[in-house]
């Protein structure tokens, strides 16, 4: 037999006080099946006797449909088509429907088609004939806002000062509400020499990830388990939707992932839908069923980026301290919505920006309308967050009449601060300090100065914006998580996690953490797919939470794996364990590093003495406590900080914009694996740019042309500009070897920045994103501007 | 009515029937089981299909499966030599420019096409030549840099 040990016979004991793995930029795990074509998506899986089926989705966006599916049936090779009366429970447990006669959004599946080929199934799909009733709905939130307009959703509530009002019926989502209440602001604004009320605007954004969903369900050939395989982002969720629509028992399904082709939030919800409805095709023919989407059903059915509106009132002295701070954050929920009463806990806390205010007052929620389903998208509101506050502290600045630097260097957030929660920031808080440095790498000051009165056709702007980010989930959710880590005899080792590989490198990272705990070389770790019969769910891979909080769990597991190595290492070299060093898979005797053992050698002698191999740790997070009426309280157990800088060049007669450089500084506590933080950020800025400039699903009365990827543009590599990367280090406790957050830390101040850096360029405010040509156009050309308050409701009178 | 046809596979002849109207990534991916070239949006936006046909990066998705007959068809699967892998999947792994990987087979192909004509291509004309390739994940600076690397047969460790 080899020996894993074999094979590195180079390999060398590191330094104390070294890291062996973690802070490396080591390759990915996955990168070779990755880069041949080989690593395996759901829809390059296919089995014998296969069936494929489409989904009809409504088009119409609210109505009382009736299916005729009879000559959808007689087509060649159609096996069966389903709708709502044959889903055992046709809605899911989040809300939206499997299959539905009520449509209340384009994107609502109203029927199922299932067929030999997927060519017989699409052109039956073609003849399921359709008709509707058309109900009266609401799509736009001023729509749904409106006094006696249709209540789309039973659960709808009314609205009463502003806020929502549970004793009214309305379109208002009652479950998505977060209040924030800290101090007086009546008193804040009384004594502010400044006060200015702006609303911005942000719209539905697509993830675009590049492989559109696709879904692969089947018996097993040994317990007949009825077997997922999915693009699902989460390991475990396929399982619990399919156990919801089928009404099975969860141990009787099982979920393994396969690679999946980018997600961002994304694939979710929607791909747990179309598990149940293959899984209902599988059990009611036997055969293995595919849905694979096409990426006009893709777009129109999956998540998006809430659209939010924000109303902020903001109050400073003459010197530029922010006194006193009042928003509304409304967001469009869509017609179905699982996620913004937890998105809304984050945009709640990040309400107010990176700055220390004594008196907040902020009302975060959302109203159903008949357009898409906004669900999780990479920020989780910090994107839309960021840029109302930062456009406002920049015209905050130019009515004080004094820089926005300043204007910052007064209010931001400081160790010992204490934020719109009122959580007192007891760790390294660097985000005054990185401002200094990117402002100065920069040259900002002096760019922004001259950049004051430029008169030709291109014209350059600069902007800088500065974020924090509660690392994590914290107070949203359950940032649990476990991990088995399995010794073989050969001296190779297993790791099961349970968060997913989504592209962002979350297996490389954890066989760096595990490695660096356990003393085992990253070649002789194997870190296994998330496979629901192998490994017990650890909650959801979402929030930037899989390094800082997952991997605590990888962590405990390779440390405990060490402890049972150098047990039986000390009995076979007669030694204390204390006098033991194992590193790189190498263990000897410290003071005498000839007396060494092999991995082999200690796991097959473990193996024959009947001692465990392996060891299964979960993590528990210490507990966070908030006041749910006045959102006070401990939101996260640390942040991370960021300063973003644009330079643009518009073309002010065309409305072009060049981005020139970006320029991301980014506090990621410790870095593991730092080749990966810079993919994770220049990816980010990329989809950010979008955001800021381009992206947007339009969706006119319930409806979207915007389909297909020639309609919706996403950045290309022509794109690209001068990127500049500065990795941030900070002392934290709290995350794995001090691991915060990248992944939506990375995405979520571009967009502001590069739209600020426009507003600076041509010299008018930009109150919505995208900030199209077209927009900047028309603003240029001194069209009115638009009232983008009309039709919503005043701030509440805090008085 | 079905209809044979015979072209060069990665370097193979290679002899299949087709359907009218059969695509070429059909073709490939469920006929031929060739499933590292990927379908991403079916309209040639995405680049992420992308196969070299005669010298020359196409989408898949675009050209009729009858187009190749009696053609030199180049696919993922094609272009490792001896077992080892292109400079360009070497480059891209140390530059980790690779990251959900959906788009990096076209990305490669795209790359092999743009250096099999242009041994030193610039920064510009790397931009230009994988612009019809999509990728949400990397933002492309790293596989921008990996293709330049590549050109210069250059190891440079990242």
């Amino acid at each position: 037999m080899e020996q894993a040990g074999d094979r590195m016979p180079d390999r060398k004991i590191i330094p104390d006080g070294k890291f062996q793995t973690v802070g490396k930029s080591v390759p990915r795990v996955d990168a070779f099946e990755k880069v041949t074509g080989r690593a395996k998506y759901a829809d390059d899986l296919s089995m014998p006797h296969m069936l494929h089926a489409v989904c009809v989705h409504s088009k119409v966006p609210y109505a009382s449909v009736k299916v005729n599916a009879e000559k959808a049936r007689s087509m060649p090779g159609v096996v069966l088509v389903l709708t709502e009366k044959d889903f055992p429970k046709p809605q899911s447990m989040l809300d939206f429907w499997y299959c539905t006669d009520h449509p209340k959004f384009c994107g609502d599946v109203v029927a199922v088609v299932a067929a030999e080929t997927r060519t017989q199934a699409e052109n039956a799909a073609a003849e399921v004939k359709v008709l509707s009733e058309k109900l009266s709905g609401v799509y736009t939130v001023q729509e749904a806002l409106a006094p006696d307009s249709p209540v789309i959703r039973d659960k709808g509530v009314g609205l009463y000062n502003g806020m929502p009002d549970p004793s009214g019926k309305g379109n208002v989502f009652l479950e998505s509400y977060h209040p924030l209440r800290k101090g007086n602001v009546a008193d804040g604004f009384a004594r502010s020499d400044v006060i200015l009320e702006r609303t911005y605007a942000t719209g539905f954004v697509e993830h675009a990830y590049i492989e559109p969903e696709s879904v692969l369900t089947y018996y097993d050939d040994v317990n007949q388990l009825l077997t997922i395989r999915s693009c699902s982002q989460q390991g475990h969720m396929p399982r619990e939707f399919v156990a919801d629509a089928l009404r099975l028992p969860m141990n009787r399904i099982r979920a393994v992932q396969c690679t999946v082709g980018g997600s961002f939030g994304g694939k979710f919800e929607m791909t747990g839908l179309m598990c149940a409805r293959a899984a209902l095709v599988t059990q009611k023919t036997g055969r293995p069923c595919k849905i694979t989407y096409t990426r006009e059903d893709s777009i129109l059915e999956s998540a998006k980026r809430h659209p939010f509106y924000t109303t902020i009132r903001i109050g400073a002295d003459q010197n530029g301290k922010i006194l006193a701070y009042q928003a509304r954050q409304l967001e469009n929920c869509g017609a179905y919505n699982n996620q913004a009463p937890w998105m809304n806990i984050r945009a709640m806390v990040h309400s107010a920006g990176p700055y220390e205010i004594e008196n907040v007052w902020t009302d975060t929620f959302g109203v159903f309308t008949n357009t898409l389903s906004p669900c999780a998208f990479r920020g989780y509101s910090s994107p839309q967050v960021i840029f109302g506050n930062e456009m406002i502290m920049d015209e905050l600045a130019g009515e004080l009449g004094i820089s926005v630097l300043d204007l910052k260097r007064k209010n931001l957030l400081r160790k010992g601060s204490r934020t719109a929660t009122g959580q007192e920031l007891i760790h390294e808080t660097i985000l005054a300090d990185m401002m200094e440095s990117v402002a100065a790498e920069t040259d900002y000051e002096r760019k922004e100065r001259e950049y004051r009165n430029q008169t030709g056709r291109w014209r350059k702007g600069i902007s800088l914006v500065t974020s924090y980010r509660g690392s994590a989930l914290g107070g949203e959710g359950v940032d649990s998580s476990g991990a088995m880590f399995t010794a073989l005899p050969d001296g190779s080792f297993i790791l099961n996690a349970a968060l997913m590989e989504v592209g962002q490198g979350l297996r490389t990272v954890y066989a760096q953490i595990v490695s660096e705990a356990s003393g085992i070389a990253l070649d002789d770790i194997m870190v296994e797919a998330v496979d629901t019969h192998h490994i017990p769910d650890s909650g959801l891979t979402v929030a930037s939470r899989g390094t800082a909080q997952g991997g605590q769990s990888v962590k405990m597991a390779g440390e405990k794996m060490k402890e049972m190595l150098l047990e039986s290492a000390a009995e076979l070299l007669h030694a204390k364990p204390e006098e033991l060093i194992l590193e790189n898979s190498i263990c000897c005797v410290a003071k005498e590093p000839e007396r060494r053992i092999t991995m082999a050698e200690i796991c097959t002698y473990r193996k024959y003495a009947g001692l465990p191999l392996a060891t299964y740790q979960w993590y528990i997070p210490r507990p966070l406590v908030n006041d749910e009426k006045t959102g006070q309280g401990e939101a996260f157990t640390t942040y991370a900080y960021g300063v973003t800088v644009a330079e643009v060049l518009v073309n002010t007669g065309t409305g072009e914009v060049k981005i020139e450089r970006v320029t991301a500084a980014h506090d990621v506590g410790k870095a593991i694996n730092p080749g990966l933080i810079k993919g994770q950020i220049y990816g980010g800025i990329m989809m950010g740019i979008g955001f800021g400039l381009w992206e947007e699903v339009r969706v006119p009365g319930g409806k979207t042309e915007d389909t297909n990827l020639d309609a919706y543009h996403i950045a290309t590599a022509r794109d690209v500009p001068d990127i500049r990367i500065r990795i941030f280090e900070s002392r934290d406790p709290e995350g794995t070897y001090g691991a915060k957050c990248i992944a939506e830390a990375a995405t979520e101040m571009t967009g502001t920045a590069v739209a600020l850096a426009v507003q600076h360029a041509i010299g008018k405010t930009v109150r919505r994103l995208p900030l199209t040509m077209e927009r900047i156009v028309c603003a240029l050309d001194g069209d009115a501007e638009e009232n983008i308050a009309g039709g919503l409701p005043p701030l509440p009178d805090v008085r | 009515m079905m209809k044979e046809i015979e072209f060069t596979l990665n370097g193979t002849r290679t002899r299949t029937e087709t359907q009218p109207g059969e695509r070429l990534l059909d073709l490939l991916r469920e006929r031929l089981g060739l499933t590292g070239t990927k379908e991403g949006c079916g309209i040639g936006s995405c680049g992420a299909c992308t196969v070299i046909l005669d010298g020359k990066a196409v989408n898949a998705c675009l050209v009729p499966a009858q187009a190749v007959d009696g053609r030199e068809l180049v696919t993922i699967e094609g272009i490792m030599q001896n077992e080892s892998l292109h400079p360009i999947q070497d480059a891209l792994i140390r530059h980790h420019a690779i990251q959900c990987g959906f788009c990096t087979p076209g990305l490669v192909m795209s790359a092999k096409a743009l250096l099999d004509e242009n041994p030193d291509p610039s920064r510009g004309e790397i931009q230009r030549a994988i612009a019809g390739n999509l990728c949400r994940c990397t933002g492309y600076e790293q596989v921008i840099e990996a293709i330049q690397d590549a050109a210069k047969g250059g190891k440079t460790q990242c």
